[in-house]
């Protein structure tokens, strides 16, 4: 099946518009350095561009994602969710990464809990490749990208009041993020993925997702209290 | 002459603007001054354009024409809210001081939070403003006026609901599904949607928040409804 889907995602690479990697780099490096000069605090410019990755995230699944592809993918059970996402989340890095990623998922509750690490391909070239100010981390953006895609799919399949996705970094060489069902207590939830990432709630906590989520794409994401 | 206000800060900062926005009777022009340049308004007041120049800043002081009344220093939004050291010493000049962080509407909440700890640090008035919208400019000029303290303003609350990063068309689908119904939000964003509007211009439209015509924009396209998003650039 694996083998399948990407010899799909390179024939597809090979006949859809493309451009040059670097002229990605050099945009992306622009918007990276404005936001920087206006926040300042390398945190404020992750946030930021979190921020940004989710609205893009978010427009890039409605052009792109072929809408009854992911109705027949879509099987709302731990084993589902997990091979909707090494289909849906390599394609993703395939589009935009240029190459197809290593993609580890785990089932971390039979209830709805499921995880999912997307790690670049060493030595690949990407857009987010960029020098950056110290302490400023591009794959905030990827992983905003990624929230935002995921919440967005779950809007296409009209489950977004069933399902809630978070996405962050994963120690620079990719990004990592769950899929947990909406019914399950969100401060079991976020204590279920501490325990696999005790530093993902950092700096961007759940309810800073939930309000970055709501603020740009409209969703509303059940909050810690 | 009763009252004597400087407006001082460096190039793009917004100075020939705010003095519009201001006086909009003055004939403001909108380039950089050689060296300073003075408006006469009504009242009284004389309005001075100062630049980011050093020796226009050290001429002012050595040999001032007028005594400052009032001193505004400048803080561009989409720059380091920082105030320029060069031009500081002109502003502490005046007996009534304030900083001003002009345009409010593109400033993120950090810059603005920045912005009004440099005034604090400055023993500056703070004021954020923008021509733009007008927002923060009755303020500043009655505070010119009277020079009562400004009452200070929850600015995070006061912001509006932040635009989208991007913003998008969405085109609507020439062939739209025969069969399938649509709430009234639907109906009221799909109506507007022309293929020429942005999401930020149909949320200005309908009274909404860009995120909630954004949420129903999604919907719209799920049901076949809206073909593409572009990119637009608004201003």
């Amino acid at each position: 099946m694996s083998e399948v889907y990407k010899l799909v995602l390179r024939l597809q690479k090979a006949f859809t518009p493309t451009v040059h990697v670097l002229v990605a780099k050099v945009l992306f490096a622009y918007m990276v350095s404005r936001i920087a000069r206006e926040r300042g605090d390398p945190r404020a410019v992750n946030t930021e561009l979190f921020r940004q990755g989710v609205w893009g995230g978010s427009l890039a699944m409605l052009n792109l994602a072929p809408v009854d592809s992911l109705r027949r993918l879509w099987k709302p059970d731990p084993g589902g969710v997990k091979r909707f996402i090494e289909v849906f989340g390599s394609a993703a890095w395939h589009i935009f990464a240029g190459h197809v990623p290593s993609l580890r998922t785990e089932v971390l509750d039979r209830r709805g809990i499921v995880w999912a690490e997307v790690e670049e391909v060493p030595g690949r070239d990407a857009f987010y490749k960029v020098e950056a100010p110290e302490g400023v981390n591009t794959l905030f953006f990827v992983a905003g990208a990624y929230e935002g895609a995921t919440q967005t799919v779950y809007r296409l399949l009209g489950v977004e009041e069933q399902w809630v996705s978070m996405w962050r970094p994963l120690e620079g060489r990719g990004i990592c993020g769950f899929y947990a069902r909406r019914d399950l207590d969100p401060r079991e939830v976020e204590e279920v993925v501490r325990s696999r990432k005790p530093e993902f709630f950092d700096l961007i906590s759940w309810n800073d997702s939930a309000a970055i989520l709501e603020e740009t794409l409209g969703f509303s994401i059940p909050r810690l209290q | 002459m009763s009252k004597v206000l400087v407006v001082a800060g460096p190039k793009g900062s917004g100075k020939s603007t705010l003095i519009k926005a201001l006086f909009p009777e003055l004939p403001v022009r909108f380039t950089e001054p050689p060296i300073y340049r003075v408006y006469e308004a009504g009242q009284g007041v004389r309005v001075v354009e100062v630049p980011g120049r050093a020796d226009t800043v050290r001429l002012l002081l050595a040999a001032p024409p007028w005594k400052i009344s009032v001193g505004l220093l400048l803080v561009d939004s989409s720059q380091q809210p920082k105030a320029d050291p060069g031009l500081l010493p002109l502003v502490l000049a005046a007996p009534q001081k304030a900083l001003v962080l002009t345009k409010l509407d593109l400033a993120s909440p950090e810059s603005i939070e920045l912005a009004r700890a440099e005034a604090q640090r400055l023993d500056l008035d703070f004021f954020a403003v923008s021509a733009t919208t007008g927002q923060g400019v009755p303020q500043l000029l009655e505070w010119i006026t009277t020079g009562a303290k400004p009452k200070l303003p929850p600015l995070r609350e006061e912001r509006r609901a932040p635009a989208p990063p991007v913003d998008v068309v969405p085109v609507p689908s020439p062939r739209p599904p025969a069969r399938a119904t649509l709430s009234p939000e639907e109906e009221a964003v799909l109506k507007a949607c022309d293929g020429r509007k942005s999401i930020t211009e149909i949320a200005r439209e309908l009274g909404a928040s860009p995120a909630a015509v954004k949420s129903v924009v999604d919907k719209l396209f799920s049901k076949g409804f809206i073909k593409e998003l572009k990119p637009k650039v608004v201003v």
